[in-house]
């Protein structure tokens, strides 16, 4: 297997990517401390998850688990599940609410903000025994992430130095986080998928649009999005998040149908018995029957119709990785809405008539990847100019902009071209 | 062969097996029709049923929907076909009133992709309620509630 120093990657316009850095173990542990605990806001979870004092919900950041809680004051904490003292997992359910967070093992117990605050038999027992006069328990503490949260969304980061979180969002998608989150969320529910593919290429999969109106039948033939409809994209200043939205019924079936030629994806003779599932009502009045966004490196917000849900991306090997789902409505849904959003996510999630053919994707390129892949894939539809919004949904530029940020994080350098640099 | 007599237990019981194997032959076009016209039928994940959250993977209200989730699934979807085989246990008719006839029983799903290799997919139970109209069971309603909420990749056919 070729050790990520030996990585070149092949054009420095990110159109070519060597296929090796799907399923090479090395690269992997590499994307866990460069990317995942290099100078990002990995996305953690929604407050309305951990409403009150002493709730706590278990996610990943990489293939690390990582408490979420909130303490007494209101402020929320995160750091790895991981005992200081003896590497033991410290909460061992999902979620749930709790006073304090105690080890089972020697019952060491850290406060909400994950400070240690006591240790059994510290001065020993009888005068004997005991730890250590020089033991300091404000040394031992559990390893903390720096949090802050955007709009009812919680992120986290590994790094002291990052960025503020709010530059880091920049503006395209603090909008996005105030349109969708400005308003109190109720969580329906939570889903969980074990996809056997490799994490990059569900990233990949996101920023793509190309795909959205090929692959998806369903969704091109009921008109939630197509290749031909009017939307829009807008990304970050580095090109490293990406927001797209398509306006429903913003195309004509006839005209649809003769754009994707020879591609025979819209079907008209596929009806439906109950067409309650796909019935979209434009509860935000702004015509978009899709709307989200991709924040670099494992988050992933969804309107599709209707249906709204946070997608986390917990990468477990090069060869799989978890996709988590919380899916919600708003507060105060009324009861026909609210079962329209369950209708709905019919469409979504593991089981879901739109969603599913992603996984089956991650699927088939791993299958075939092989023990040492030496081929490129390549990244070209709408050019491969510079990295700017694309115009068009039926663009690749976005994914290139991923690959970028990527590389940098990664120190992988063109081969025949100076690295980018922020 | 000479028919049986059956207890209705036993045509309960059957139901429920009639519905694995109808799955499992691939004969999915018969697997709403083992369902009355308004009927439910839900696959929720154990993490959300035990904390009662609301939030169902499939949800077919009515018959139509039923029909509708096979339609899209042969006409529509990208998959890779498994042969599903459902291992059935602990059926016991619970409880019964007007004509509605709760059923609890076991179930786990084992799958066997393209080049013959099995893996256990899944492990549930099923809460049924099932009526019995012009002397034939039928589901009423169908809640799958799914051990195996870390779901192996994606659920295709019915559980």
């Amino acid at each position: 297997m070729q050790h990520p120093d030996e990585i070149k990657w092949p054009k420095a316009d990110f159109s070519r990517v060597p296929l090796s850095v799907f399923n090479n173990a090395d690269v992997f542990a590499r994307e866990m401390e460069r990317v995942f605990q290099g100078p990002v806001w990995n996305y953690l979870c929604l407050e309305a998850e951990i409403p009150n004092a002493g709730d706590y919900v278990v996610v990943y950041v990489g293939d690390k688990p990582v408490v979420v809680d909130r303490a007494d004051d209101g402020s929320v904490h995160a750091f790895e599940n991981r005992c200081a003292h003896k590497g033991t997992k410290l909460v061992r359910h999902n979620q749930g609410n709790v006073k304090n967070h105690t080890c089972i093992y020697h019952h060491w117990c850290y406060d909400l903000s994950g400070k240690l605050i006591g240790v059994p038999f510290q001065r020993g027992y009888d005068g004997k025994s005991g730890m250590p006069a020089t033991f300091d328990k404000a040394d031992h503490g559990l390893t903390t992430l720096e949090v802050a949260t955007y709009g009812g969304v919680v992120f986290g980061s590994y790094r002291r130095d990052v960025e503020p979180l709010e530059s880091y969002l920049d503006k395209p998608m603090r909008d996005y986080i105030d349109l969708t989150l400005g308003r109190p969320v109720e969580v329906l529910g939570y889903w969980r998928q074990r996809i056997p593919g490799n994490w990059k290429f569900y990233f990949e999969n996101l920023m793509d649009s190309y795909h959205a109106g090929l692959l998806h039948q369903f969704q091109a033939t009921f008109g939630i999005s197509r290749s031909t409809q009017r939307g829009g994209s807008h990304m970050d200043k580095l090109k490293r998040h990406r927001i797209i939205y398509v306006h429903y019924g913003s195309d004509d079936t006839q005209a649809a149908k003769a754009g994707y030629g020879d591609a025979k994806v819209i079907d008209d003779t596929l009806k439906l018995n109950d067409t309650r599932m796909i019935e979209f009502i434009d509860e935000f009045r702004d015509g978009r029957s899709i709307l989200m966004m991709t924040l670099f490196p494992n988050g992933f917000f969804q309107r599709l119709s209707n249906t709204l849900a946070a997608r986390q991306i917990r990468p477990k090997s090069a060869d799989e990785f978890e996709l988590h789902w919380t899916v919600f409505g708003y507060q105060g849904d009324d009861p026909d809405l609210r079962q329209r959003r369950l209708l709905q996510n019919n469409m979504i999630g593991p089981a879901g008539l739109v969603s599913i053919e992603d996984g089956e994707v991650g699927a088939l390129i791993q299958d075939v990847l092989g023990a040492n892949p030496t081929a490129n894939t390549v990244i070209e539809m709408g050019g491969t100019g510079p990295i700017v919004d694309p115009d068009s949904p039926l663009t690749e530029i976005p994914v290139r902009g991923f690959w970028r940020y990527y590389c940098h994080l990664m120190g992988f350098e063109p081969e025949g071209g100076a690295a980018w640099r922020p | 062969m000479a028919a049986v007599e059956l207890t209705l237990t036993e045509r309960i019981t059957n139901l429920l097996y009639d519905y694995v194997e109808a799955i499992d032959d691939g004969r999915l076009e018969a697997w709403p029709e083992l369902f009355v016209d308004d009927c439910v039928y839900k696959i929720v994940s154990r993490e959300n049923s035990d904390r009662g959250r609301d939030l169902p993977l499939v949800y077919c209200d009515g018959i139509g929907m039923l029909r509708d989730r096979i339609n899209v699934f042969r006409n529509a979807l990208i998959y890779s076909y498994r042969f599903d085989r459902h291992l059935l246990s602990n059926v016991r008719v619970v409880d019964q009133a007007n004509g509605v006839y709760r059923v609890r029983a076991h179930f786990s799903v084992f799958k066997t992709d393209p080049e013959g290799q099995t893996e256990v997919f899944c492990a549930g139970r099923y809460d049924d309620r099932v009526v019995i109209p012009n002397g034939t069971p039928r589901f009423k309603e169908k809640i799958v509630i799914l051990d195996t909420f870390n779901v192996p990749n994606m659920i295709q056919t019915p559980l």
